[in-house]
């Protein structure tokens, strides 16, 4: 953990105290921290000579008399409730995996920006979209195999009825059980991605905006009659301000493309329709093809509207 | 030393350290630390806990290096309130050593 990383984490995790309260707390840390290093300490060592940073936190909201656990009971405990109630060992595992997933939701939605979210909110219906293209080939494949079954199976006891009926059955079953398996580590993965994204994304911001004061301020006590100084501050508000305008512009763009989203699912959804048709017996061959080429561009702009968007982010944090 | 015995002890020797002079906040932390092995940064949250409760009372002062610094001052409160802990501790003491003798 950096300097700025710990005083991002105290904001976060103090944040019900008020801000003066909070500064000074993140004050009396930062000072220990440059005096430690004064005396010649790494930025590592200062910081580990604090100790346990969440007994720090625990213990700080004890003197102002807050339960540390105050944020961790904001969100009804789903999971406890079923594994009381049903209180056994399937059920337990089941309470814990939805609690899980239920707290890395409620903690990504806490610690993040509402770009995070969006950037989440926007891979989610992607890859929804995936598994319905997935399953509508799935579909597809089963329908013809189960079609074939059925003609080539005798009709005694209705044999041909049973497994083709069977197989169909089984392709639902391990369609929603692997769809659920998927969304599941999905969400866990995905949230404490973001978060810890989103905190070293801060990090970095804070660290460059720190280092561009530290820059300035060196400047002013060296030379006072530079223009320098001046020059670099205004190149970095127009940095800002083209940032703000780029975020802008990302998030247009965004609800640019947001009816194409309903414009792939209705497409997926008569590319079903008709799929069935040819599959009773009705030549639509020819519009099923069209549907599912519409459908994949639409998914390949998608696709690069999402790198577009999001993109730069995950390049400038690997810089 | 047992955590909770150390707990105890650190808020006794924190609230003596100021009893001679003012002191801030790292000054205070590197000498508490010399006498109880501790982690540093826990001795903050019990400043702030003490300064909530109104023992301490703190102030800005301008340092030679770097920002100012904030000291901490034993309010009266605070000194009754320090009376009082090493009194207990002093009865605590003496009775555990007591005790000790008598059965070593």
């Amino acid at each position: 953990m950096t300097k700025s990383e710990l005083m991002l984490l105290l904001d976060k995790r103090l944040s019900i105290l008020n801000e003066a309260e909070r500064e000074d707390i993140k004050q009396d840390y930062a000072q220990h921290i440059e005096m430690k290093m004064s005396e010649g300490s790494s930025e590592a060592e200062a910081i580990a000579s604090l100790g346990d940073i969440e007994t720090i936190i625990d213990e700080t909201l004890m003197a102002y008399n807050i339960d540390p656990n105050y944020d961790k009971s904001a969100h009804p405990d789903i999971g406890k409730k079923i594994r009381q109630a049903l209180n056994s060992e399937f059920a337990q595992k089941t309470g814990e995996t939805l609690n899980k997933g239920i707290d890395a939701v409620h903690k990504a939605v806490q610690s993040n920006t509402p770009m995070d979210i969006l950037k989440a909110v926007f891979k989610f219906i992607l890859y929804s979209l995936a598994a319905f293209v997935l399953f509508v080939l799935g579909f597809c494949i089963f329908s013809a195999i189960s079609k074939i079954l059925h003609g080539i199976l005798p009709h005694r006891f209705w044999l041909d009825d049973i497994v083709s009926g069977a197989l169909m059955l089984m392709y639902t079953v391990v369609y929603v059980a692997a769809v659920f398996i998927a969304g599941y580590s999905f969400i866990t993965k995905n949230a404490k991605q973001i978060r810890s994204d989103s905190i070293t994304k801060e990090a970095n911001n804070m660290n460059e905006s720190i280092g561009t004061v530290g820059e300035a301020a060196s400047k002013i006590n060296l030379s006072p009659d530079t223009s320098s100084t001046p020059s670099s501050q205004k190149a970095g508000t127009a940095a800002k301000i083209f940032d703000i305008f780029l975020f802008i512009l990302k998030i247009c763009i965004f609800f640019a493309v947001l009816p194409l989203f309903f414009g792939i699912i209705g497409m997926m959804t008569v590319l079903g329709l008709f799929l069935t048709a040819l599959f009773m017996g009705y030549p639509t061959l020819g519009i099923c093809l069209i549907c599912l080429g519409i459908s994949i561009c639409m998914i390949t702009f998608l696709i690069f509207v999402f790198k577009l968007i999001f993109g730069e982010g995950g390049n400038k944090n690997e810089a | 030393m047992n955590a909770q015995f150390k707990k105890g002890i650190l808020e006794l020797v924190v609230l003596i350290s100021v009893t001679k002079r003012d002191m801030y906040g790292y000054e205070l932390v590197s000498e508490v630390s010399k006498i109880i092995d501790v982690n540093e940064g826990t001795i903050y949250p019990l400043l702030k806990r003490l300064t909530n409760e109104h023992y301490f009372e703190t102030y800005l002062k301008e340092s030679t290096e770097g920002p100012p610094r904030k000291y901490y001052h034993l309010t009266d409160a605070g000194k009754a309130y320090t009376e009082a802990l090493k009194t207990d501790w002093e009865s605590f003491y003496a009775k555990v050593e007591a005790f000790i003798k008598e059965n070593s």
